[in-house]
């Protein structure tokens, strides 16, 4: 379980870029959470706060009780963090940087083999595990970033965008991953633009515009408090204010106050 | 989730070595690395080549003028791997020396007589200081092994070692010992720090940096395991030099201690050049411009101090490797304790602690990550 509370990261002079401002939710185990914001909502800034990669101006992340910035390597054990499809090491096979990976959670030995080849079957890579990844498609890299995420079996699991610029195929087995994870019992959280992904997958979904959460809630729940029958229209009716004034298409005001719109 | 996680947390060391492991694979893996390593040996290999081709010989040669037709100079004849050449006068022997011979043996009239009668008589041994050191040892080990063959106690005849050609002394060489030092340096100049900064860079360009700290691993150790990685490779390819250009002679210790030290600075220049250069081609470039700065100190190993204007020797000082090229100088030619290579072992360390320092201070105040 990951318990994010008043989260707050501050950018540029007199910190005028407000990227994450006071958010506060919950990912239940068991359960798919959903991160839901356009382009330079503060997503990946709070996942990365809540994995300790950037220290948080204020605000706590609880992951399975323990806080991540007093104890970050223990929060890390119990993360797996499937980021980018960029990183992956194109002179080592997936087999060898699963390897390489679980070694960094203590796993060694005949237990880190079967863990890895457990990865390789879990995510379908017979046919790839053990050929050097130069020249891996991208839904191919992607594969080994998230079996990298996985290799150390962790309760909690968040991916930034997991199913970004993937085929057709690729989306489905990664939807059916997560669906997976989710049935195993882990606690995963991810963030997307897609609302039919989230509409699909999530058991929870929290909105974040301009770095502030604008609604938390199920996909139905949305809805409802909406009145609308799509999560697209829903998202677009809690968000369509804020989202005109923070994103990257409005401009930023510094000090709250809404600037006005262009045609308004 | 009813699983628990499978394993507990490693020990920062642990981590290291995992790092450093995969950096290995990584570095063996990849050809431009590869090729940096091996234009080093390659190099002294084609040297040595040329050199044989220039007709040097590696003959070991001992001249001997028998005065007065001992027996035992007919012992001397049967040693195998060196080249006896008997000689008609004492100036012969010094002849001999002066041309290419590794050591003149004088035996007086009556050597025989005198030994079998105990009187220990002298024998006097000339050793030309320009002479191949393991040469050298060679023929002192050939020497007291034949001398002792005659008798026990009393010593069956007194050496004089008389030593010719002696050196001046300071920044001088022979040309074996130069090839040594400048092959080695042009290897821990061209690898450690090189390739250093260019497997961090690596990291930042593709983007792993993300995933990797996402892991129970710091920066610091993802720094300390790809610095251990190199450090390994730069002893390996060290060994490998100093073993095909015959510099594993004289103060082995010595020789090895300052290579690992010069090392370890270099391994801090590394990182710095890694930590702040934007891409792999300002990374190459600093490296590069760098190394060269570097190798210049081996490039003065034949010119005696007294011969460097004062300016040149100054900027000399500045560098870690001319500490190296003197500590080398002297273990090679067997003249380096402990003792005198102390103040020079010191400099280096001095060198590695500033330079780790001075990235230490710059990573708090400018995090890379
Ligand atoms: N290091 C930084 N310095 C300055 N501003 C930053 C920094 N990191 C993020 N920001 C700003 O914070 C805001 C949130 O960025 P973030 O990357 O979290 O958005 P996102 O929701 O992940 O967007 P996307 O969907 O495009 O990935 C953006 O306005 C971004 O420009
Ligand atoms: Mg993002």
């Amino acid at each position: 379980m990951i318990e994010i509370k008043n989260l707050k990261k501050y950018y540029g002079e007199n910190n005028a870029i407000k990227a994450v401002d006071d958010v506060s939710f919950i990912c239940p185990d068991g359960q798919i959470t959903g991160l839901l914001g356009p382009n330079g909502a503060g997503k990946t800034t709070t996942l990365r706060m809540i994995i300790g990669l950037i220290k948080p101006g204020a605000g706590t992340v609880i992951v399975d009780g323990r806080d991540v910035t007093r104890e970050p390597g223990k929060v890390r054990q119990l993360l797996g963090v499937q980021a980018d499809a960029t990183g992956v090491y194109t002179r080592m096979s997936p087999r060898e940087q699963f390897r390489f990976y679980g070694r960094f959670y203590g796993l060694r030995g005949k237990q880190l083999e079967e863990r890895v080849q457990a990865v390789i079957d879990e995510l379908h890579m017979q046919d790839i595990a053990d050929r050097q990844a130069e020249g891996f498609s991208r839904g191919q890299r992607q594969k080994i970033v998230l079996g990298r995420a996985l290799v150390h079996n962790p309760p909690n699991v968040l991916m930034d965008e997991p199913t970004n610029g993937l085929d057709v195929m690729a989306v489905r087995q990664t939807r059916d991953t997560i669906q997976a994870m989710k049935k195993q019992g882990r606690c995963v959280l991810f963030s997307t633009h897609y609302m039919d992904e989230a509409e699909r997958l999530c058991d929870n979904i929290a909105i974040i515009v301009g770095g502030h959460i604008v609604a938390v809630g199920s996909p139905e729940q949305l809805m409802q408090q909406t009145g609308q029958s799509r999560l697209e229209d829903a998202f677009v009716s809690l968000a369509g204010r804020e989202y005109l004034t923070y994103s990257d298409y409005g401009s930023q005001p510094a000090d709250g106050q809404a600037l006005p719109v262009a045609g308004d | 989730m009813n699983e628990t996680i499978v394993a507990r947390q490693p020990g920062r060391w642990q981590l290291r070595w995992a790092v450093a492991r995969q950096e290995m694979v990584n570095i063996a893996r990849h050809p431009y690395y590869l090729v940096s390593f091996g234009i080093p040996i390659f190099m002294s290999l084609a040297f040595a080549l040329f050199v044989s081709a220039l007709g040097e010989t590696d003959e070991l040669i001992v001249a001997v003028y028998d005065a007065g037709s001992s027996d035992w100079a007919a012992t001397l004849a049967k040693w195998e791997d060196v080249t006896v050449r008997m000689v008609e006068s004492e100036t012969a022997v010094h002849t001999a020396l002066d041309d290419e011979a590794t050591a003149g043996i004088l035996i007086p009239a009556g050597f025989d007589t005198a030994v079998a009668a105990g009187q220990s008589p002298e024998l006097v041994v000339y050793v030309n200081q320009e002479a191949r050191n393991d040469h050298i040892a060679i023929v002192t080990r050939r020497l007291s092994d034949a001398l002792w063959t005659m008798g026990e106690a009393p010593p069956p005849a007194m050496i004089s070692w008389q030593e010719t050609n002696a050196r001046d002394g300071g920044l001088t060489f022979s040309v074996e010992e130069y090839i040594v030092v400048i092959f080695v340096i042009l290897g821990i100049c061209m690898t450690t720090m090189g390739i250093l900064a260019q497997i961090i860079v690596e990291k930042r360009e593709t983007g792993s940096l993300p995933a990797l700290l996402a892991s129970p691993l710091t920066f610091g150790d993802l720094l300390w395991g790809q610095s251990t990685a190199v450090f390994l490779y730069t002893m390996l390819l060290s060994a490998i030099l100093l073993a095909l250009n015959g510099g594993l002679v004289g103060n082995v210790g010595v020789t090895a201690v300052s290579i690992i030290l010069t090392t370890c600075a270099l391994l801090a220049l590394g990182l710095w050049f890694g930590l702040w250069s934007q891409s792999k081609n300002q990374c190459n470039a600093y490296t590069g411009v760098m190394g060269i700065v570097l190798v210049i100190p081996s490039w003065f190993a034949l010119v005696p101090p007294e011969n460097l204007s004062l300016p040149l020797t100054v900027g000399l000082r500045l560098l870690p490797t001319t500490y190296l090229v003197e500590l080398l100088n002297q273990s090679l030619n067997g003249t380096a304790t402990w003792t005198t290579a102390g103040i020079n072992l010191l400099v280096l360390g001095m060198f590695t602690a500033v330079f780790f320092g001075l990235v230490r201070w710059r990573l708090q105040r400018q995090p890379v990550w």
